[in-house]
């Protein structure tokens, strides 16, 4: 689990210790091809993190789905429920293979990072690096 | 172009037919090279510095071209 998430860009500069706090709360679940992660204008207290394998990335709208990325091994999906209390922005779902991830609860990690502070300024200056990543691939994606 | 560890990679497919992806690396993508994901086989055409590197991780972006069906 160590070296998963000394993989994990959003935990770059926290110490081994640290990241064996986050990892005693985080929780692994699998989930076959297809299956659906996070369903967008739902309600989440949950980040994940991809362990093994691909989430495809999509919005929805009345009568079509939209891909917008694949995320891989490393990646970080429904992040956005630590920092806002709205709704999802998007769906998610197993890619071809399906997937292992990792799920941190936002109560779990708020309270650790209420303790561990440093824990929190790390977590959340990766964070924005990591959504400013997106929007710029994005941007690029879009052309 | 890095001295970093890992390398998150934005890769995005030319002629926008697909919505590409973001996958860590453990090396640098090499222009040439292939790449898969979404069960596909893409061909890297261009690498490049997408945000300056922090800590033990570069940023970079990848443009490539679907070859084939993994």
């Amino acid at each position: 689990m160590l070296t998963l998430l000394r993989k994990v860009h959003l935990f770059n500069g926290l110490s081994a210790e640290e990241l064996e706090l986050l990892a005693n709360i985080s929780q692994e679940q699998q989930f076959a091809a297809g299956d659906l992660v996070i369903e967008q204008n739902t309600t989440g207290k949950e980040v994940y993190i991809i362990g093994v394998g691909a989430i495809d990335v999509f919005v929805s709208g009345l009568d079509n789905e939209r891909p917008i990325v694949i995320l891989g091994d490393g990646q970080v999906f429904g992040e956005m429920a630590l920092i806002d209390q709205g709704y999802r922005s998007a769906s998610g779902r197993a890619g071809k293979n399906g997937c292992t991830v990792y799920q941190i609860q936002k109560d779990d990690f708020n309270a650790l990072c209420e303790k561990h502070t440093h824990i929190g300024y790390v977590v959340m200056r990766n964070m924005a690096i990591d959504l400013a990543f997106k929007l710029r691939h994005r941007n690029l994606a879009a052309l | 172009m890095t001295n970093a560890i890992y390398y998150k990679v934005s890769y995005v497919v030319e002629g926008g037919t697909h919505p590409g992806a973001i996958m860590n690396e453990d090396t640098e993508p090499i222009v040439g090279t292939e790449i898969e994901f979404d069960g596909r086989v893409f061909e890297i055409t261009d690498v490049e510095e997408l945000m300056p590197p922090m800590g033990d991780f570069g940023f970079l972006h990848a443009a490539c071209r679907y070859l084939r069906d993994a």
